[in-house]
């Protein structure tokens, strides 16, 4: 899906290719070179606050939301995927 | 012809062999070990209690990724049994933790592998053996850590110890955010992830406003710029130009096609929270940055 920063009006696709996740993380204000990077008013940071254990999975800050921009449609099945080398030995012992 | 067998008998009975009585000196050694034919103890060093467990830690980046488990234990009646555990792990490089129980008896072998296609730098798995009864310090054994990937898997024993910054990493092509209007790029690190940033690419549209725009690469952390590196031209209003800021590339300008290059420093890591920016200098109404195409070799490490 792509979607519009309400914070920065930046808009991205949270889906990579290879269907990894995009994290979204607004730019600094513009300034002067080489000026400080002030973060802007309202910053979204889509990154994980942490990846230990026990801890939520709250995104660093949400800033004024996003805005559904583009419904991609779902994409034509993938053709099978090779599996890794162990599961092609698995399937072959086991004819699964 | 002589076999060692015979050669023993020859020796038990006191006897000399036929090479020593044709002059040749020969002196046989019985051996000195011996092996049991029952109650033959197995050739594990990891005995497992009845409260015992293993504990698998997966941190992951592929979706709808699972991890197969599967271990061969020799049970105290002489049995030998196989388990197989089948995990799905979340894909956001976030700390998943799963344990199996398992039966008194010995461990023999262990493998873990991932069912999905795994590039290294992916997916990263840690194994122990967790005692029961240990309290505060359960981990009695650590089995095996390293990356899954489509050639190898973990096994156990005699395991490939990879730690997580090792080895060859997962090369991902990103498109980044188009930023609005007036703004720059700029692209973060995830949580859990390490960059080596290979290449970055962007076009920039310039207003008709008079005067040259001025573009280059920040490389940020929150304390701050650590890197800068500017293109060699400024543009003028009204053009579209490319610009590639890449490791081995000159600092060059292509007027015939607008196309901008400079060097990235060769091993460029950036770690969780660290961004790159693509700038333009001065900036006006309606000039706009597409959305940049980026190359990174990525590692996974916890935070």
């Amino acid at each position: 899906m792509i979607w519009q920063c309400n914070s920065c009006g930046g808009t991205y696709s949270d889906t990579c290719a290879g269907g990894l996740a995009y994290y979204h993380a607004c730019p600094p204000l513009t300034g002067t070179i080489p000026g400080p990077l002030a973060d802007q008013p309202n910053k979204r940071d889509e990154n994980l606050a942490s990846t230990a254990r026990g801890t939520t999975r709250a995104i660093k800050a949400e800033g004024l939301g996003r805005t559904l921009a583009e419904l991609i449609p779902p994409p034509a099945p993938p053709p099978p995927e090779e599996p890794g080398i162990f599961a092609r030995l698995w399937k072959t012992l086991t004819g699964g | 012809m002589t076999t060692d067998t015979s050669l023993a008998a020859i020796a038990a009975a006191g006897q000399t062999p036929a090479a020593e009585a044709a002059g040749f000196p020969f002196v046989v050694i019985p051996p000195q070990i011996s092996f049991l034919t029952k109650n033959v103890p197995p050739p594990s060093p990891a005995y497992v209690g009845s409260q015992d467990q293993l504990m698998f830690v997966v941190y992951n980046v592929i979706p709808d990724q699972t991890i197969t488990i599967q271990v061969r234990m020799l049970m105290p009646s002489g049995e030998l049994k196989q388990n197989r555990w089948d995990f799905p792990v979340t894909s956001d490089r976030a700390l998943n933790c799963f344990m199996a129980p398992l039966a008194e008896g010995f461990l023999l072998t262990m493998s873990v592998y991932a069912q999905g296609g795994s590039p290294p730098g992916s997916c990263y798995a840690f194994v122990f053996l967790m005692a029961a009864s240990a309290g505060e310090a359960p981990i009695a054994q650590t089995l095996a850590y390293g990356y899954l990937t489509d050639a190898a898997g973990l096994v156990w024993p005699y395991p490939r110890w990879t730690l997580i910054n090792e080895g060859p990493g997962n090369i991902r092509l990103i498109q980044g955010t188009n930023p609005a209007p007036q703004h720059n790029i700029s692209e973060t690190v995830p949580t859990g992830a390490r960059w080596r940033l290979i290449s970055v690419f962007c076009r920039l549209s310039t207003s008709a406003t008079a005067g040259n725009r001025y573009v280059g690469l920040w490389v940020v952390d929150p304390a701050g710029t650590f890197v800068s590196i500017p293109a060699v031209a400024g543009q003028p209003p009204s053009l579209v130009w490319s610009y590639t800021w890449g490791s081995g590339l000159a600092a060059a300008f292509d007027s015939n096609w607008g196309h901008a290059t400079a060097p990235l420093p060769d091993y460029l890591f950036l770690t969780s929270g660290q961004s790159f920016s693509a700038f333009c200098y001065p900036f006006q109404a309606a000039d706009d940055f597409t959305a940049p195409l980026y190359l990174v070799e990525e590692w996974l490490v916890p935070s």
